[in-house]
């Protein structure tokens, strides 16, 4: 299987902040989330996604 | 993902997850019936949120028994069935009173389509700013991105529900227009105050 790369090599990173509790930590990922989104492409992005929800969930 | 405003359009390329041809599938059945626009949590889901959910919020328009019927016939026949009750008559006296019913796959409880005739004005509305979400050519409605953040945020509260709302705000913050959500927000602050006097004089 090919091998994506997650953060472009050319591209400075970006980095989430952590919060300074589990709530903040959540909304700063959802914003860390949102900004990967924006700056990639939707194949990139939602094979990540479709992992995360087709273990869950098996049938359609 | 692009979003046109004036079309009110998005358009992604996403690699579809079970639970988008899920979703497919159910509103392909009912769209030929009733009009339909989804609503809540899986619209962010659909958008990219990274979380999954049991069920899948969908208004649909009023409409007789007879229709009803004819849609819950061809939704069983496409292998779907209601965990509320059996007869159509039944289902159809849920929606009525204002209640949700849920269809999922036969045999299967979740994912689920919990499925309600909208009972506000509010509500109402979500069939006229709706969002058509293109697919790669297969379509999606949602409620406008405005009422998606204002409900989430100012009626429905929880954490689960900031996130989606914060989810959808960040990717299109752009083009996402304040002065509705403020909009949606004093009618929202409305209705909870209205719920919260019924509740008081409940009990």
């Amino acid at each position: 299987m090919k091998e994506e790369r997650i953060f472009k090599k050319d591209e400075p990173r970006e980095f989430m902040k952590p919060g300074e509790n589990n709530r903040e930590d959540r909304l700063n990922f959802v914003n860390f989330w949102a900004n990967f989104i924006r700056t990639h492409s939707d194949e990139e992005w939602s094979r990540q996604q479709k992992i995360l929800i087709d273990s869950q969930i098996k049938c359609y | 993902m692009k979003y046109d405003a004036e079309k009110r359009e998005i358009i992604s390329d996403k690699i579809l997850n079970n639970l988008d041809k899920l979703a497919l599938s159910f509103v392909k059945i009912l769209e030929k019936h009733v009009e339909y626009v989804i609503i809540s949590g899986y619209v962010s889901i659909l958008l990219g949120r990274t979380r999954t959910t049991e069920d899948i919020d969908i208004f649909i328009k009023k409409i007789s028994f007879e229709k009803f019927s004819k849609l819950y016939d061809d939704l069983e026949r496409e292998g779907f069935w209601c965990i509320n009750a059996e007869k159509a008559e039944e289902i159809y006296s849920y929606l009525r009173g204002g209640l949700a019913v849920r269809f999922a796959r036969k045999n299967e409880a979740v994912p689920n389509f919990e499925v309600k005739f909208p009972k506000r004005e509010i509500d109402e509305e979500a069939f006229n700013d709706f969002i058509i979400v293109n697919l790669k050519g297969e379509k999606l409605k949602i409620s406008s991105l405005e009422r998606q953040i204002a409900f989430k945020k100012y009626y429905l509260g929880t954490d689960k529900d900031i996130e989606d709302a914060q989810h959808v705000e960040q990717i299109f913050k752009e083009k996402i227009d304040y002065n509705k959500i403020n909009k949606f927000r004093s009618i929202i602050e409305g209705i909870k105050e209205n719920e919260r006097r019924k509740n008081i004089q409940k009990g």
